[in-house]
């Protein structure tokens, strides 16, 4: 088990590699490489290998594995209307994250803008098996397993915070059993945090983790107050830590302890990243030491 | 108890009623106010009056509390060579808390040239008794309290950390004790977790705080690595919270909790510094919700 952080923050400002650097130098073993950069993803596939080789080697030359990825994810809008050439802009994804040396890719499961709650439950279903299905070959072709991640919408009448596609470990587990062996489970712990309606009482860490069990290979690690998505290093929220990581001991979790939080990283001053990253390993060294122990 | 924090980096860029409201609007209820700024100890009576008192105003209108000061301090070199004019910052300092509204300011206990572990205890007990009596007729007359800290120091051969003046608690009473009913305890959370010699086993959360008992007014919260002084929020450290808590529990501690990780801040871009102060702020509740 590593500790690892995102690049997507440093990277705006200074590039993949001096992200990858910085990250580093502050005491990150692994990193949760963002695939934001849809200019990176078109690039020509011969340019696309290389680019993302060459990000690579960096990474084996200072030391830090490129052990998770996340790829670009859009609005339920966005989604429906450009639903083809977001199925290339994520087979590039994979494509990226295989020549990347990376195992596992986060892709959000879709949702429309009627998803909410159990609301189109049948047809988000169907939408997101015929969506997932179409990057099976890539998948196949790359050696990449693909983490589905547990979500949450905004219920604009209540205007709060509600559930939606993969909000339940159910839905979750009912995605990843029927798409078969490329697909796994992304844990969002700041997400699980933020569900507190009657009829989804089993949005908790006990239940989700071990609902889940062993298809969970990779974490997004973040903290927040129980209402807004934060996105905070662990113990700035009131998650009750010293639980999700007992439940993640119990089944046997083997992955890294990623942290999602660079929201935080949004408010540091460039010059500064390297001492904010070293905070940020500070606080998930705590959480670390707490699976270990 | 009140959730406070420090108004020192903020206050550099805005200036001291912005830092308030900044950290009022991010959920503080109190602040640990820097008196570090010399100049504006420099001014004469009437105008530190007006400079405090217009401070203390606007705390009052937004309704957040100046619980703490905290005076400036000096290396070593300096802090001997510039003794007389030191005490006389420090008394204006003590005026100021006052002028402010404020009941405690935090000024260190000095440390003389070689007083690394048990070196040269009596000497400093000497010049800290000289210091801090000096300061005596102030601290009546406006009605404050000195809250001597806990110190740690450089051990320059080994490269390491190590106890100096008031690192034990045992000290620390003894400073107070001598010195009389205008002097309290300020409990730095951080420096307890950076001694580790042998020697010094009752350098501990729960001996400290148990210790220091009534006489602990005032803190400072901070975490980090046990090896650097690194003014983390709390749970961004190694510091064993729990423990800490059970002790201050333990004694009815009363006070506030009061952050001192302002190291956070100075890496935070200024039009940042509400949202920053959102997470300090956070980290300090999960704090307060364990009392």
């Amino acid at each position: 088990m590593k500790i690892g952080a995102q690049s997507a923050v440093i990277d705006r400002v200074y590039g993949p590699e001096k992200a990858l650097s910085i990250v580093r130098s502050a005491g990150f073993e692994t990193i949760d490489f963002s695939l934001e950069s849809e200019t990176r993803l078109y690039l020509h596939s011969t340019a696309l290998k290389k680019y993302f080789e060459n990000i690579k080697k960096h990474a084996e030359d200072i030391g830090m594995e490129l052990a998770q990825t996340h790829a670009p994810f859009y609005n339920p809008d966005k989604h429906m209307e450009n639903n083809d050439e977001i199925i290339e802009t994520q087979k590039r994804a994979i494509a990226a994250t295989g020549h990347m040396g990376s195992k596992y890719i986060v892709i959000h499961p879709m949702k429309t803008k009627e998803r909410m709650y159990n609301d189109d439950y049948e047809r988000t279903k169907e939408l997101n098996l015929k969506y997932y299905t179409a990057l099976i070959p890539t998948l196949k072709e790359y050696g990449v397993y693909l983490a589905v991640e547990n979500m949450f919408t905004w219920d604009s009448t209540l205007k709060c915070i509600c559930p939606t596609s993969c909000t339940t470990a159910e839905e979750m587990v009912e995605y990843i059993d029927e798409l078969g062996e490329m697909f796994v489970a992304c844990l969002d712990t700041g997400h699980v945090n933020l569900i507190h309606q009657e009829g989804f009482e089993h949005v908790n860490f006990p239940h989700m983790i071990r609902t889940l069990g062993n298809r969970i290979k990779i974490l997004h690690v973040h903290d927040n107050d129980g209402i807004k998505d934060l996105h905070l290093p662990p113990f700035a929220g009131n998650i009750e830590w010293v639980e999700v990581m007992d439940e993640l001991k119990k089944i046997g979790y083997l992955g890294h302890i990623s942290l999602e939080a660079d929201n935080y990283m949004t408010y540091v001053k460039p010059e500064q990243f390297e001492n904010a990253e070293k905070y940020m390993y500070s606080t998930a060294k705590r959480l670390y030491d707490m699976i270990i122990e | 108890m009140k959730i406070g924090t420090q108004s020192k980096e903020i206050d550099k860029v805005f200036g001291p009623h912005q830092a308030l409201l900044i950290l009022k609007n991010a959920g503080f209820e109190a602040v640990d106010f820097s008196l570090e700024n010399e100049e504006r100890l420099k001014k004469d009576d009437s105008e530190l009056l007006v400079f405090f008192e217009d401070i203390k105003k606007y705390a009052d209108e937004i309704g957040i509390e100046i619980g703490q000061t905290h005076a400036p301090f000096y290396n070593r070199e300096n802090q001997m060579n510039r003794f007389d004019e030191i005490v006389k910052l420090q008394i204006n300092a003590i005026k100021a808390t006052a002028f402010l509204g404020c009941k405690y300011i935090v000024i260190h206990p000095l440390q003389s040239e070689g007083r690394i572990y048990d070196l040269e205890l009596e000497e400093t007990k000497k010049l800290n008794m000289k210091y801090y009596s000096a300061l005596i007729p102030a601290l009546l007359e406006y009605d404050v309290y000195c809250a001597i800290e806990n110190m740690f120091a450089r051990d320059p051969e080994k490269r390491i950390w190590c106890p100096t003046t008031c690192t034990t608690a045992e000290e620390m009473v003894d400073f107070i004790d001598s010195l009389g009913e205008r002097f309290v305890a300020c409990l730095d959370i951080g420096h307890i977790n950076l001694i580790h010699q042998k020697e010094y086993p009752h350098v501990s959360f729960e001996h400290m705080i148990n210790t220091l008992d009534y006489r602990l007014k005032v803190l400072h919260v901070h975490d980090n690595n046990g090896k650097d002084d690194q003014h983390l929020p709390p749970f961004a450290g190694n510091i064993d919270w729990s423990a800490v808590v059970k002790a201050l529990k333990k004694i009815g501690y009363a006070g506030n909790l009061s952050i001192e990780a302002d190291t956070f801040i100075t890496y935070i871009k200024p039009e940042q510094f509400e949202k920053a102060e959102n997470v300090i702020y956070a980290y300090a509740k999960r704090l307060y919700d364990m009392f």
